[in-house]
Order: C-alpha cells, then structure tokens, then sequence
C-alpha cells in the first residue's frame, strides 16, 4: 500500500489533482491519500488507472482531522475539495472509495459524478463512507450523479445536501444506501432511482415543497427502516417513518449553517433504524447506542443524551 | 504571479497526463508539496536524485490566478485543454534559468512578454 499526505504545507502534494496525475497507470497495491486539514479548490478527475478490488484508489480524512459531521465551512476542520464552476470530482476508474471527506459543488455541476460509459459490469466496487457532499446551487447538477451504466456503488453514512437532486443512481447496476442523511434546500427530487437500490436507515427531507423525497421512475427499489419528510418512503420501503421535518430531528437545516447531529429529547430517527454490518457512525461513535440503530449518519449518544458526539474515532485507517 | 504545476512525463495511456501538460494554477503563496517540488524534496534533506521528477513548476510574473485557471479548464474528456513544449522553451532560456530548473524543476518568466505568451498551447 501507497499512502501520500495531502497537506496545505508539509505533505507529499499541495491538491489531491497532483496525487491523481502521480499515480501509476496500473496499480500494483492500493494507492492511499491521507488528506489533513484544509480546503482545496481543484477539479478532481481519476481516469487512465487500471485498479482492482485489492489494488485501488481511497481518499480520505487524516484521523486527526476527522470531520466532526459537519461541513468545514461550518466547523472549520476537516480536509475539504470544492469548486465553484465544473464537477468537483469525476470518477471514470473501477475501484475507488471515499472515506471522512468533505465535496462541495458550488456551481451548476455534479459535486461528485461518475463518469458514463466507463464501468465495466461486475468489475467496478465505489464506496462513498463518512463523508460530506453537498450543495450544487443551480442548475442540472445533481449532489452525486452515479447513473451510470454497469456501476456498483456504496453509500453510507455519509451527509448529503443541497438545492438540486440529492443522488440519481438510475442505471447503475447495484447501489447500497445505508445510514446516510440527505436534505434538500430546495423543491427538488431526492434520492431517484430504479430497483438498483437497496435502501436502508437513510433519511431523506427537504425544507419544503412537493417533489418526492424518495422518487421511483420505473422498477422499484428495495429496503426498510427509511425515513421521510413526506410520506414517499412508504411507497416503497417497509418499516420506516414518515413526515419527518428536518427541524424535528436535526440541530439545524440552515444553509450555510447546517448542523445534522441529532437533536436530544423525543426523535423519530432515534432507534429506529435497522441493525446493519457497519460498526460506527460517521464520527466514529459505535452503533447502536440506544435499543436500536438510528437512521442517517449519526448514532445519538445516550449516556450524555444530548447531540454532542464524542471524540472522533480512528476509523480512516481500518480500510472496508 | 500565478503557478502552474506541468506534467514532465508522458502517461503510459491517452486518459493520462502528457509531458508538457497544464495540471493545476495556484497563487504565488502556494505552498508545494515534497513530491510537486524538488526543491522542497531537496531542502528537507532527501535526496534530489530520488525525487519522482514528473513535475516541473511555472511561474508567470504578471499573470493572475483568475487568467491562469482558464489554462486548466478541460472540455469533454480532454485531459488537459493546454499544454507547453518543455524542450523548446528548455532550449531558449538562459544558463541562469538552466541552472535553476535542473536543481529545482522550476521556471520563471515575465507574462508581459509577448513571447512567453506564446509558450502555453491549447490542445484545442
């Protein structure tokens, strides 16, 4: 395994495009950035590398400098990559993973996109896990766009928000979700997708409107233990929670000062979540704490019952 | 002044960086990374022979980071829209500018000349 430091000073390289442009273009290990504390305005495009399920690309937060749940804009830690005009991050390898970052599309395009045309089938593994992605303000962007032929994407635990449509997984072959939450600022469709979903303890809102916060266009996905500000996760989903207002639930669904941790006293995302494989939340703190999961990415912690988390927690470094 | 960071190697396959291409523009207060610079390879003690040196660092007095970051734009799946020929420019600077690039892999020209004006291509 390769490990470069991404540091404003002091590390292997100053951007996470001089990474991409140095790694080899067929991996013989896996190749790591380990990204610290700072904002990076760049245009990440990862193309050219053949990879494989043992030797792929990750990306992702020092453990020193773990995001705390929140965007850095809001908290001002945590390693974050975000541009103003193009995609922040456009994925055309087969095995490449994100792990505690923080993508910001401030523009019209995709924060994260994956690229069309490029997957083959059944040899391509994408991970998203304890990240931020969000904004895309205007126009045809979506927050990520991973409709695209032959993918196999995993979403999880990960905070997700904007103006435009959360995530379009349409096309794509498999996509996990599973504890993540998502809101939108604006009237526009949440999580969209076919029967490629499977969808579990993920919580989709949006600060008002009607367009669907779970949106189907053909075959059906499949899951549980969703929730929703409307009543769309019944469509589909079994177990979950309905009408759920982001204020009810989280510290705050301001833009620019969103803050998802859940809020102490009665919730509906608390312990209502399924029991899933994945040990922490997207802070480090184990699941469950309570009688149950909860849905999104946070896990409340009972013996403070409050919204405060704890320490962040070494979980960068323990690959997938 | 803005930065560019180039690409000194051709990539083994047309998706990736060719030598001569424009990868990123930063600000003249960018601080550069050991494996982007060989000079801050070299000044933290490492060894210049082992530097990776598949980088080379342009500086252009009088350019602006805002006129710089239209070098990095790309179009469709282009991998670089702009590049520039690093054995010619190589082969009309002075001993002085020689010496600096083969210790630090790193350029500086005046933007107001209309001849270094000419040193960035587009690939277009």
């Amino acid at each position: 395994m390769t490990v470069s430091t991404i540091k404003s000073s002091g590390g292997d390289y100053s951007s996470l495009t001089a990474w991409e442009a140095a790694q080899a273009a067929t991996l013989t290990a896996p190749a790591e950035a380990e990204c610290y504390d700072f904002s990076s305005s760049e245009n990440l495009t990862i193309t050219g590398i053949t990879t494989s399920a043992t030797n792929y690309l990750r990306i992702y937060g020092a453990s020193a400098n773990r995001l705390d749940g929140r965007s850095r804009n809001v908290s001002g830690t945590g390693f974050q990559i975000t541009a103003s005009s193009g995609n922040t991050i456009n994925v055309a390898v087969n095995h490449c993973r994100f792990d505690g970052i923080e993508i910001e599309g401030t523009g019209t395009a995709h924060a994260l996109t994956y690229q069309f045309g490029t997957f083959a089938a059944g040899a391509n593994d994408h991970r998203v896990e304890n990240s931020i992605v969000h904004d895309v303000l205007t126009g045809t962007g979506y927050t990520i766009n991973a409709s695209t032929s032959n993918l196999n994407i995993t979403i999880r635990n990960n905070v997700i928000y904007g103006f435009q449509r959360t995530w379009d997984t349409r096309n794509a072959a498999v996509a996990t979700s599973e504890n993540n939450t998502t809101w939108r600022h604006a009237d526009q469709l949440g999580l969209v997708s076919d029967s490629e979903l499977t969808c579990k303890n993920t919580y989709a809102g949006k600060a008002s409107g009607s367009a669907e916060d779970f949106w189907t266009g053909g075959a059906a996905p499949s899951g549980n233990n969703n929730a929703s500000s409307d009543t769309s996760q019944a469509t589909d989903y079994t177990a979950g929670v309905s009408s759920v207002s982001g204020s009810s639930v989280f510290t705050s669904v301001t833009s620019g000062s969103e803050d998802f941790r859940l809020l102490s006293g009665t919730n509906a995302l608390v312990d209502a979540g399924a029991t899933l494989t994945i040990a922490t939340d997207i802070i480090g703190t184990s699941r469950p704490q309570g009688s149950a999961w909860d849905i999104g990415a946070f896990e409340r912690i009972v013996a403070g019952g409050g919204s405060t988390p704890v320490p962040s927690v070494a979980v960068c470094g323990a690959g997938f | 002044m803005a930065v560019f960071l180039i690409y000194t190697v051709n990539g083994e396959n047309s998706q990736r960086y060719q030598r001569g291409d424009i990868i990123a523009a930063f600000d003249d207060a960018h601080v550069w990374g050991r494996r982007e610079s060989r000079k801050v390879w070299t000044d933290e003690g490492n060894i210049a022979a082992y530097w990776p040196d598949i980088f080379l660092i342009l500086e252009l007095n009088n350019l602006s980071l805002a006129q710089a970051r239209n070098y990095c734009i790309r179009t469709g799946t282009r991998r670089s829209d702009y590049n520039i020929d690093i054995d010619d420019i190589l082969s009309r600077i002075s001993q002085t500018k020689l010496d600096i690039y083969n210790a630090e892999r790193r350029l500086t020209f005046n933007w107001n000349n209309p001849t270094v004006q000419t040193y960035i291509k587009s690939k277009l």
